[in-house]
């Protein structure tokens, strides 16, 4: 590690934020802790992902995901996403135990195989089903996952906003630091833009049409992600959000995960 | 043809029906009692982006709420009917599902006759045709059914030319239980080059000899799963499949054929034999363990030379009842997962072992790209030494996998067998890349380098080159 460059220049560059917890990193924690708790107690969801590719000819394709998450007190949550298409993995199911900074647990189901397959869990930079989302980007967002610094009051789109610099702690990951901006209102972030390992500007995240369920929960309902490096992006569109719908644990086992379609 | 398996579907469905809807109601009985405790679920969703819309939208969902409170006496009513209405409507949002494969193998070899018999099977190219048609639906929410089939037609071998129901299996799930029965398949294990305690279902050999393509299997099973225990299976199976080979026309072939006429059973009940298993699994730490018992007859027969009824050599597939003891473990870590299985089996000639373990390691996004390489290097021992038959008896596998993580999911896979004792070798690469959302193309070559004495010298002049294009939806 000391003998290459490159990742001094990284640790240079977080050195500011974890050797020095002054109250430019205080406030950025506690904004971190503000946005989470305000989603706690969703108990757990079940939603539908369409996801629309597009490369730099404006050419689409199309994946269509459903998602389940069930909410875990004291540890990040679980979730078991299932594919529709494309048809070729029809039924291929990630079921994901997360646990915020130490690794997640990944098993795969591929049902021509009938298999169940433990997966290492340090893929989090590559890319999810060849689109711009990174597993890490869609992975269970915990405080633990990153360090904080706020920077400054700003505005997207004339609303009031926190710009908050998140460091990644894991050192899978494929981020040096991302810049989000969450409004003043309801904590809700509006714009995340993400920076490579070698320190520059790589994606940029925008989340759009955010409803409200269970009179607490805000959701977006789009979700556009633009790589400026190849110009490629990928847009998440929710849909049939529905939270507390009483599953447990047992939904969220290997031998469930072969019977979710 | 096509109508008549859906009017057996309806009956069979019909038939289960009833037991899944006292389920469905209790359930939906909690869920009203929920409702009551709770603020609706679907509360207010105010659209953030235009102010307008919000007013819209209250003032949308302050009528609705106006429409409700007369309504909700007939509620109760309205959603038994919704009840009785479920399953037609379930039936229809069943999905269909499936996949066609037009494959082409290619041999740029003159076939062998490694016994000094001419071989039948000398042709350069072969062609076939496939169709995996499935259809899924969920009978009530703690009931699935799935029924797939498959059919392929080949140009030269007959015994290729098949038929299978892949699945035809209803799954009930409560809680930490589940019960199922039909035509099922199942999958144990966690090696790559040999799935050595993964019994349960019969090899479709003539499909690929690779050994991941399996035949459907009657069986009963339930399985109840635990956070803390891991997961308890029992399975009750009858009607074990006999292991088809390739005919004297398939390639690659055997050069003497296996003539099923003739197997035998050492079980009084022959194919009716009830076969019984166990397995407990469960993940702990970074550790992924699993326990097997197999007892019933074996899977895989021991084949004997004779002569059939025109005085010709074939060999005869013997059936005995084993016993198998199996264990397979994973640890997986970061990149690495390393793994190993083992089984113990008694009943066919002297009680053996074998074990196959080793690693995989993956290199996500080698050198920044989006490329990923995986490695896996495995070694797989087999007592049963003296047995031309068994090729894995002390032998290495290597494999590098290539996956672009691109729309596509392009991948390269190289692997190869190297037989540690006489270094005779088993190669195969092989491409696949989907194309738009319902195409898919895979390339792959296959070769046999085998030294003097190995098995491998009957299929010295098989080397393949085959093509696939699939089409799924």
């Amino acid at each position: 590690m000391k003998r290459s460059v490159a990742p001094f220049v990284i640790f240079a560059m977080l050195v500011p934020a974890l050797a020095l917890a002054g109250p430019a990193e205080d406030k950025g924690l506690e904004i971190a802790n503000e946005a989470d708790r305000r989603d706690e107690g969703f108990s757990d969801s079940k939603s539908k992902m369409l996801m629309l590719l597009r490369n730099k000819r404006g050419q689409e394709s199309k994946r269509e995901l459903e998602i389940r998450t069930l909410e875990v007190k004291g540890d990040g949550d679980k979730s078991l996403t299932v594919f529709h298409t494309p048809r070729d993995v029809r039924g291929t199911a990630l079921l994901t135990f997360s646990h915020g900074v130490e690794p997640d647990d990944q098993w795969l189901y591929l049902p021509a195989l009938r298999r169940v397959k433990r997966i290492a869990s340090n893929n989090k930079s590559g890319p999810f089903m060849g689109s711009e989302f990174a597993y890490e980007d869609l992975s269970s967002q915990e405080v633990e996952k990153y360090t904080y610094k706020y920077l400054k009051d700003d505005k997207v789109d004339g609303v009031d906003c926190f710009l908050v610099e998140q460091y990644p702690v894991s050192k899978d990951s494929g981020y040096t630091r991302l810049q989000a901006w969450l409004d003043k209102d309801e904590y809700r972030i509006r714009k995340i833009d993400f920076y490579d390992r070698k320190g520059a500007l790589l994606k940029t995240l925008t989340p759009s049409e955010y409803k409200q369920y269970l009179g607490k929960h805000w959701r977006a309902n789009k979700m556009n992600m633009v790589n400026h490096q190849t110009g490629k992006s990928t847009e998440l569109v929710w849909s049939e959000f529905e939270f507390k719908t009483g599953l447990k644990d047992e939904d969220f086992t290997r031998t469930r995960l072969q019977q979710v379609l | 043809m096509r109508g008549s398996i859906v009017s057996w579907l309806l009956t069979a469905l019909l038939c289960t029906a009833g037991s899944g809807s006292a389920f469905a109601q209790e359930r939906e009985t909690e869920q009203q009692v929920r409702e009551l405790q709770e603020p609706a679920p679907e509360a207010v969703e105010v659209e953030l982006a235009s102010p307008t819309a919000t007013e819209k939208e209250v003032e949308w969902q302050g009528e609705e709420d106006a429409d409700e409170e007369p309504a909700e006496a007939e509620e109760g009513q309205a959603e038994q009917d919704e009840e009785r209405e479920t399953f037609g409507d379930r039936f229809r949002r069943g999905d269909l599902f499936g996949w066609f494969d037009a494959q082409a193998r290619f041999f740029p070899q003159q076939a062998g006759n490694p016994l000094g018999i001419p071989p039948q099977n000398d042709y350069w190219f072969n062609g076939s045709l496939a169709w995996e048609p499935g259809f899924f639906m969920n009978v009530t929410d703690y009931m699935n059914f799935e029924l797939i089939l498959f059919g392929r037609v080949d140009q030269h071998d007959r015994n290729r030319t098949h038929g299978d129901i892949r699945e035809g299996f209803f799954e009930l799930f409560f809680n930490e239980w589940t019960l199922g029965f039909g035509i099922h398949k199942v999958f144990w294990g966690v090696t790559e080059s040999r799935h050595l305690v993964d019994i349960i279902n019969q090899n479709d050999l003539v499909e690929d000899f690779d050994n991941d393509i399996k035949l459907g299997q009657a069986m009963i099973t339930t399985s109840y799963t635990n956070d803390k225990a891991g997961t308890f299976s029992l399975y009750v199976m009858s009607w074990a499949r006999p292991l088809v080979f390739p005919g004297p026309l398939g390639r690659p072939t055997l050069p003497i054929p296996v003539d099923n006429d003739l197997r035998v059973y050492e079980s009084r009940l022959k194919e009716g034999q009830i076969d019984a298993a166990l397995r407990w699994s469960h993940s702990m730490a970074g550790f992924d363990w699993g326990l097997s018992y197999f007892y019933g007859t074996a899977r895989e027969p021991q084949l004997f030379p004779m002569t059939n009824a025109a005085g010709l050599p074939v060999l005869q597939p013997v059936y005995d009842l084993i016993h198998q003891g199996g264990l397979d473990v994973q640890y997986t870590v970061e990149g690495w997962l390393l793994k190993a299985e083992s089984i113990v089996r008694g009943g066919q000639g002297p009680t053996f072992g074998a074990v196959t373990g080793g690693f995989e390691y993956t290199f996500y996004q080698a050198s920044g790209s989006i490329l990923d390489i995986g490695i896996i290097l495995e070694y797989s021992y087999d007592s049963r030494n003296n047995n031309t038959f068994i090729i894995f008896n002390n032998d290495f596998f290597t494999g590098v996998r290539l996956s672009l993580s691109d729309v596509g999911s392009t991948e390269f896979l190289v692997g190869s067998f190297i037989d540690a004792k006489d270094g005779s070798v088993f190669i195969a690469a092989e491409a696949s890349r989907r194309f738009g959302d319902s195409w898919k193309i895979l390339l792959e070559g296959r070769g046999y380098i085998p030294q003097k004495d190995n098995v491998l010298q009957f299929f010295r002049n098989d080397a393949q080159i085959q093509v696939d294009i699939e089409f799924h939806y």
